[in-house]
């Protein structure tokens, strides 16, 4: 019992009730404990309003009224302005009750506190601070004080620079209302300190703004004071009838948040309503839930009925129907779960069983039926070929019953079917991989190949001194029309660049032709002629270039690292077969495609063996065609034509005594090739 | 059912009135109980409670069953108020009342017998009040008073005395009776106000006018300690009530009537039951049966029971 409470209650009311607390409240052990202090507290005081009713009302609901937890507490919220539509915002009380100006004056300094938020107007401004008249209080305190003339001080430590660096003070003026926070109160000497920082501010009402303000955003219970000062008629029921938020159906809800009480536990005074006396099982909802469970039974009983009589429409109906009553409904579901497998959905069966065991881990039917439907979903997705997804809906069977034999073998054979699939995978990975290694032991021989050439380059470089002119010339007298593959190579860089795919088809017919054609031939050419006359550049390009159909084609699972003899051979593979037929209507393409092998130069690993004999495949294929030869030809071709234009000019230089025995050469072999077609 | 001298029937009718208060009293114990077991706001329960009140201010106790009335009271409040409930939980809930403990009823035909007979019965009252159904309840006029009371207070000692609770408390229990329709809203509102800062001996500063007469206008002194009078009365009458709980902890606060547990197995309780089960089961039916002995359907013979009232 709240002693303070029980003291000021009997100071009010006088000996009469103590006597009559001590009589109803003897059984009360709380009560003596307090009843000593009681006594001391009575006052003399005057009896004019003795109610013995009410005293006895108070003396018998004491143990209610008394307790600590009466009280409902509410935490203090952040303050927000009230519009005065969810309630009525009225004018302080006192204005209406016409208190007078002592009282006022007395019950604002007693009741003021430090962090109160108050609103007043700028009465002068000195050196030292602001001297602020105060109009009205703000953030919770409604007072009338506007005719008391509260004069609080602003010093100027406490006003905020406006970032000018100016005197802060030269911001305000006479006349301004300004919002501010109470910082001091002097309640002996009635002086007030104010500050317009909001660091002086309560917690709750941090996040209101200070400083000058308008005549819009007075508080509400201030504008509608000054209305009833200025017209005496309106009295506060007229007021309230008046205001919107009366009217507002949802006032009472806010406002008994407001107050911080639960409307739907409303605290009662009767001994028969105090909450103790309510048992949960007795509430609406507990009801409902029950019912609903025993409804949704009896439409599940008359389902399986219709299940066992094989009626299966009449079944789900029944089911659904249960299920409608009580979502989640166990029995519900499981029976369901049972028609859903015996009509075949069983990943429907599945999805009924395991929410049902969600809900009730331990139903027995429900896993037994469970188990039954994994393992013969696993069967039908073994027969699919979906092996791991079947391993697991058989492990999850197990899991939930050890004993379920069929279970454990069925996982066991597919553990098994597994293994061998996992075998027969290894292998073919493994033969793969030996394709691998064979195609990078040429593909070594190669490099060692071309590093050679390189060193032999660098020292040509150095030796030689040419112009571009005379690679250019090179170049001309190098093929039947050197000036238009000159031209077509730029074009064919560009369009290579764009049309990527289509070159690697005409790369990898190209490569195979080139097989088919050249494979003897080729081979120990590269050694000796081509790559000689190469630099790095036009080796890397050109390898890039051959490499690409054959990585197309057959390289892929080697990876895609060039390399770069590899592409001095397709290069000649492609000059072969090109001579060899001797057509030179696509040259357009085969620039394209020895372009973009340039470009993709360094990148690719070639199966050599499996290269060859895919694309001797291939050119079988393909061999009506002669864009391939062709292909190779202005490959050629173009490959030197991008040197010229990619290396540079030292490059250049090194080149041209290179490039006319590089042209005789081959002008040599594709007059061979023309020979033997 | 009168007595025959004229003393005697005075006293008669007086027992009558003071047995139909007492009736009422239960009864809209049980609207209140029921309430708050189905989250009824406070509003909606005000609302029920006044629709009882008022249904019975013209309407014979004899005649029509007051816990049916409860129930349809109950219901028509919710749709008035914005508070919908379901007919199946106020069923529930009111079976478990007079059936404690018992299973949830079964979708079977008394259900809809009783299901029937409440939908009837909204007809019934709605037109013995010619459907005027909209009430003002002194609810926002207390929490507007409440709020302005509190600016004038101190803080703190807002914070640690309870007078919103007890306002509000005593304005719920004032429902028992049949002030919420002898008195004006605010008349109550200001009288529950001033009971609460009465108790907690709270005083408010002095002006020239009381803070009540600022409120209410038109309202003195004299009719605020009436009011307050009937109020206190009806905790009184729980007291004398057989129909309550269990008071408290302490023995030694009982009043000279036995208050009984509705679960304490008592004779006297049992005997009270079983009236009470006997007359919740087949209250339609018994009433209809005995209104129309030709023997209609319950929920006819309800229809039927209107037009004889109007007729």
């Amino acid at each position: 019992m709240e002693r303070d409470l029980l003291r000021q209650s009997v100071s009010h009311h006088g000996q009469s009730l103590l006597s009559i607390l001590k009589c109803e409240q003897s059984e009360n052990p709380d009560f003596k404990y307090v009843a000593e202090d009681l006594s001391k507290a009575l006052n003399r005081r005057d009896k004019e309003e003795e109610s013995p009713i009410l005293e006895q009302f108070i003396a018998r609901k004491a143990d209610l009224l008394f307790a600590p937890s009466w009280k409902s507490c509410k935490p203090a919220e952040e303050w927000q302005e009230e519009s005065g539509e969810a309630y009525a915002v009225m004018p302080p009380l006192e204005q209406f009750m016409e208190v007078s100006y002592e009282e006022r004056r007395e019950i604002f300094y007693r009741d003021v506190e430090r962090g109160d938020m108050v609103i007043g107007r700028v009465n002068s401004v000195r050196d030292f601070g602001l001297f602020v008249t105060l109009l009205c209080t703000a953030g919770g305190l409604e007072r009338d004080i506007e005719d008391l003339e509260i004069k609080t001080l602003c010093p100027i430590r406490d006003v905020p620079s406006t970032g000018n660096h100016d005197d802060p003070l030269s911001y305000y003026q006479i006349g301004d209302l300004i919002r501010a926070g109470v910082k001091d109160i002097d309640r002996y000497h009635e002086k007030l300190t104010i500050s317009l920082y909001s660091s002086s501010l309560a917690a709750h009402l941090e996040k209101v703004k200070l400083g000058v303000i308008n005549k819009e955003d007075l508080p509400l219970h201030y504008t509608r004071g000054e209305k009833v000062a200025v017209d005496s008629s309106e009295t506060y029921e007229k007021l309230l009838v008046s205001s919107l938020g009366l009217s507002n159906p949802l006032n009472v809800d806010y406002l008994l948040g407001k107050l911080g009480i639960n409307d739907t536990q409303t605290p009662s005074l009767m001994r028969g309503l105090q909450s103790k006396h309510f048992k949960d099982d007795d509430f609406a909802t507990t009801i409902r839930k029950k019912q609903s469970v025993s409804w949704a039974l009896k439409c599940v009983k008359s389902g399986v009925d219709h299940f066992k009589s094989r009626r299966f429409v009449d079944a789900m109906n029944e089911y659904n129907k249960a299920l409608e009553i009580d979502t989640n409904n166990v029995e519900a579901l499981v029976a369901r779960g049972a028609l859903y497998a015996t009509k075949g959905s069983l990943v429907k069966a599945i999805n009924d069983f395991e929410l049902a065991l969600e809900n009730c881990p331990t139903h027995r039917n429900a896993k037994k039926y469970l188990c039954q439907t994994l393992v013969e979903r696993g069967g039908q997705l073994e027969e699919e070929d979906k092996l791991v997804t079947a391993e697991g809906l058989y492990k999850r069977a197990i899991s939930l019953d050890d004993t379920f034999q069929e279970a454990s073998e069925a996982l066991e054979k597919l553990q098994i079917r597994i293994q061998k699939s996992l075998k027969l995978k290894e292998l073919e990975a493994a033969k793969e991989q030996e394709k691998a290694k064979t195609v990078e032991t040429s593909a070594e021989k190669l490099r060692k190949i071309l590093k050679e050439e390189k060193r032999v380059k660098k020292k040509r470089k150095r030796s030689t001194s040419s112009s571009s002119t005379t690679s250019s010339s090179s170049s001309t007298s190098g093929e039947d029309s050197p000036s238009t593959s000159h031209k077509k190579s730029k074009k064919r860089k560009h369009k290579r660049r764009r049309s990527s795919r289509s070159s690697k088809k005409h790369k990898r017919r190209m490569s195979s032709c080139s097989d088919k054609t050249a494979e003897e031939e080729c081979f120990p050419a590269p050694a000796n002629t081509s790559a000689s006359f190469l630099n790095q550049t036009s080796i890397t390009k050109l390898m890039s270039e051959g490499e690409r159909p054959l990585v197309k084609g057959h390289c892929e699972e080697s990876g895609g690292r060039f390399v770069g003899p590899r592409m001095s051979e397709n290069n000649k593979y492609g000059a072969h077969c090109g001579s060899a037929n001797g057509e030179l209507r696509e040259r357009h393409k085969d620039r394209r495609i020895s372009g973009e092998r340039l470009e993709h130069a360094g990148n690719r690993r070639n199966s050599s063996s499996s290269s060859h004999s895919e694309r001797s495949r291939r050119s079988e294929d393909l061999s009506s065609r002669g864009r391939r030869h062709s292909e190779s030809v202005g490959g050629r071709v173009e490959r030197i034509d991008k040197e010229e234009k990619t290396s540079q000019l030292s490059q250049q230089k090194a080149l041209p005594c290179n490039l006319t025995d590089i042209f005789s050469q081959i002008a040599e072999f594709e007059r061979e090739k023309k020979l033997k077609k | 059912m009168q007595a025959s001298t004229s003393g005697a029937d005075n006293e008669a009718r007086e027992s009558i009135t003071e047995d139909e208060s007492k009736k009422h009293f239960r009864v809209c114990r049980f609207i209140v109980e029921t309430g708050v077991k189905l989250g009824m706001r406070s509003v909606p329960m005000a609302t029920a409670c006044v629709l009882y009140h008022k249904f019975f201010q013209s309407a014979s106790l004899q005649v029509y069953e007051p816990y049916l009335v409860a129930m349809s009271a109950i219901y028509l409040a919710g749709k008035v108020e914005e508070q919908h409930l379901r007919t199946r939980d106020i069923i529930n809930v009111c079976h478990r009342y007079f059936h404690p403990e018992s299973d949830p009823l079964e979708l079977d035909g008394k259900f809809w017998e009783l299901r029937d007979s409440i939908v009837q019965c909204e007809l019934l009252i709605l037109r013995q009040l010619n459907f005027q159904v909209c009430f003002e309840h002194p609810h926002k006029y207390l929490l507007h008073y409440l709020l302005s009371v509190r600016s004038l207070l101190n803080r703190h000692a807002w914070s640690r005395t309870p007078i919103a609770e007890t306002a509000l408390a005593v304005l719920k229990d004032s429902y028992h009776g049949s002030m919420c329709v002898r008195h004006k809203p605010q008349h109550l509102a200001v009288t529950c106000l001033y009971l609460s800062l009465q108790t907690y001996g709270m005083q408010l500063p002095r002006g020239e006018l009381e803070w009540w007469q600022v409120f209410c206008s038109d309202i003195t002194k004299d009719e605020i300690e009436t009011i307050m009078n009937e109020l206190l009365q009806l905790y009184d009458m729980e007291a004398k009530s057989n129909r309550g709980n269990v008071l408290g902890a302490w023995p030694g606060f009982l009043t000279s009537a036995h208050i009984l547990h509705p679960l304490n197995p008592n004779a006297s309780t049992r005997q009270f039951y079983k009236i009470h089960r006997s007359t919740f089961s087949i209250f339609v039916i018994s009433r209809a049966r005995s209104m129309c002995p030709d023997g209609l359907e319950a929920s006819r013979s309800v229809v039927l029971l209107t037009l004889g009232v109007k007729g």
